[in-house]
């Protein structure tokens, strides 16, 4: 039987804790950000994040430490912080839980984020169906200020920062990280080309970070406990403790904390309890419903971004969402496809055209009027989005379309005329 | 064309003074734009305080809004109708997002949202209180199926406690 090793979910697993900051600061919260601003520099705690190895919870998996080193310092233009509170990859709800039962913990590690990238007004970018986590965030937001933990000339230490909410508006696109800066602009949320980097000219076209939620509730266990205590939970290159969403069809779905490393079928059984009495595994989702999916038979692997990637699949968002002997896998796709397809922001002409060609063949494909060939050109239409396209949705869209069909050509081929 | 303009420019005079915002909207709007650096950054804000004020951004909120933070009139409606939290259509009062995506589809929650679409189509007390959508993953998958009810996860959802939510709704109405 594995346990959950507890870093971020450490207090929320504390029976009866509410989230409060007396609460979170009875737990030794804040003690770090107050050191944080007596004794360290902003490079300092740069320089501890980039020694961690933290790499990026929001999908991609990129080092949180280089990506605010290569944050230009240029004069006459703020720097800014943006967290990626959009969370909207299907599977996928850990940042939920964090901003609901420990907001404190979450605003801690961004409070330090931003004086490390030297913010003067961060943005936490929530999506817009989250009511209960933006009433939260702002709520607590108040508190900090009422605890001058935030506020100008932070306890006498020199720095300012405030922090604002900003809610989303219901668009998937929005969680990718240059259209979350557009929608932040009040505009339509479109992906940009990059380069640049929003490193270079993000929001407002300033120096800008974008972190995700749980990235940034790590931070202040980093700078509290070092960089080799973090690393210690982990593999090498995947340092830290990582949140699970478990969900689909187990018996008991939910976020769980694991050190990276961890395998996979250990988490399906042994968190989530295996599959609904009488049903089979069929196969799992392992990283939000973009990353290929597993067959049964291939789930004793290592929860990391690497172990994943050597597999073919990805961690992702690590959203695992086991499938059972009762799933349809076309109609199962159909559904995701009907998604991407309607979450297409319409820029690139393969994302925008190909997913609704996809979609179309195959609510097509579901009332039995294509023939076998169809099955071919629906995967070749898949192959042409995949690299193709300004940000990564052409390829979320497009990579289950083609593990889909490898995996179970058996069940797409039986719709067949 | 033109005739039919003229016949109903009372209508519309009254319609458009109905849609006018409130003293209160921009007094807020005042108070949001001190956190960012440009008024236009606010947009997606205001139009969150008109949806809800108003059921709706109409063709006058927009235009007032387009003035407000001075942006092109077409800025305003490429945003109002590239997200889907907003309408140009008037909603029903009450919400009612039921999630089909995933993890909610795999526990049934397509069946759940035909079920309850019947259900309100087939309540006299129902008719025209209640709006219904089917919504992409709410983030809450371990209580899969989600509903969002006005500002409130229903987890686990169910018909039956979707109808009492909806009597209840009804009910504070009268
Ligand atoms: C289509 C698409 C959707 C995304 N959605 C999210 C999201 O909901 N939340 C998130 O944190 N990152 C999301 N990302 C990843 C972001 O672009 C970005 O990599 C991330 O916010 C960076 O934060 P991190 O380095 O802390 O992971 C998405 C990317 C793409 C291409
Ligand atoms: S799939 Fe319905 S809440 Fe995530």
């Amino acid at each position: 039987m594995i346990k959950e090793t507890l870093v971020l979910l450490k207090n929320i697993r504390q029976a009866g804790y509410k989230g409060t900051i007396e609460e979170y600061q009875q737990t030794g919260g804040y003690s770090v950000w107050k050191k944080v601003l007596k004794d360290l520099t902003p490079d300092d705690v740069k320089k501890q994040v980039k020694d961690s190895g933290l790499r990026g919870r929001g999908g991609a998996g990129f080092p949180t430490g280089f990506k605010w080193g290569f944050m230009a310092d240029v004069k006459g233009k703020p720097n800014y912080l943006v967290c990626n509170a959009d969370e909207g990859e299907p599977g996928t709800f850990k940042d939920r839980e964090l901003m609901i039962k420990d907001p404190h913990l979450f605003l801690e590690g961004m409070l330090i984020s931003c004086f490390a990238v030297k913010c003067n007004t961060g943005y936490i970018y929530v999506r817009g169906e989250y009511y209960e986590a933006i009433k939260i965030l702002k709520r607590e937001i108040a508190q900090l200020n009422k605890a001058k933990f935030l506020g100008d000339n932070i306890l006498g230490s020199g720095y300012s920062l405030k922090l604002v909410v900003h809610s989303g508006a219901g668009a998937y696109i929005c969680g990718e990280e240059t259209a979350l800066l557009d929608s932040l602009e009040g505009k339509r949320g479109l992906p940009r080309v990059k380069p640049p980097f929003p490193a270079v000219s993000g929001f407002n076209a300033c120096p800008t970070s974008v972190n995700n939620v749980e990235t940034l509730a790590n931070v202040p266990f980093i700078m509290e406990k070092g960089a080799e205590a973090f690393k210690a939970n982990g593999t090498i290159n995947n340092a830290g403790t990582r949140l699970i969403s478990v969900s689909g069809l187990v018996k008991r779905p939910g976020v769980y904390e694991i050190k990276m490393g961890v395998n996979l079928k250990d988490i399906i059984y042994d968190f989530g309890g295996g599959t609904l009495p009488n049903r089979t595994l069929k196969a799992v989702i392992p990283g939000g419903s973009s990353s290929p999916v597993l067959l049964a038979d291939e789930i004793d692997i290592g929860c990391d971004f690497d172990c994943l990637q050597k597999a073919k699949s990805m961690l992702g968002s690590a959203g695992v969402v086991v499938l059972d002997d009762t799933v349809d896998m076309p109609r199962l796709l159909h559904r995701l496809i009907e998604f991407y397809a309607h979450e297409s922001c319409g820029q690139c002409t393969p994302c925008r055209e190909g997913l609704n060609w996809i979609r179309i063949l195959l609510r097509d494909l579901l009332a039995r009027r294509l023939e076998k060939s169809w099955v071919d050109q629906i995967y070749r239409i898949a192959g042409n989005i995949t690299g193709t396209t300004l940000c990564a949705l052409g390829d979320a869209g497009a990579i289950p379309v083609m593990s889909f069909i490898d995996k179970f050509r058996e069940e797409f081929l039986g719709y067949c005329k | 064309m033109g005739k039919d303009r003229d016949k109903d420019k009372d209508k519309e005079l009254t319609s458009k003074n109905e849609m006018k915002l409130s003293q209160e909207f921009y007094k807020k709007a005042q108070e949001l734009f001190k956190d960012y650096p440009k008024r236009v950054h606010a947009l997606l804000p205001l139009l969150h305080m008109i949806q809800k004020e108003q059921g709706q951004i109409s063709d006058q909120a927009m235009e007032e809004v387009a003035d407000l933070v001075d942006v092109a009139i077409t800025h305003v409606q490429g945003v109002v109708t590239f997200y889907t939290m907003y309408s140009l259509k008037k909603r029903a009062p009450n919400y009612i997002g039921v999630c089909t995506n995933l993890s909610c589809w795999l526990r049934g929650s397509k069946e759940l949202s035909q079920s309850l679409l019947k259900m309100i189509d087939e309540e006299k007390d129902f008719k025209g209180k209640f709006h219904l959508e089917e919504t992409e993953c709410l983030g809450a998958c371990d209580h899969a199926p989600v509903a969002l009810c006005n500002e409130k996860y229903m987890e686990d959802a169910n018909l039956d406690d979707l109808k009492d939510w909806c009597l209840a709704k009804c009910s504070k109405d009268k």
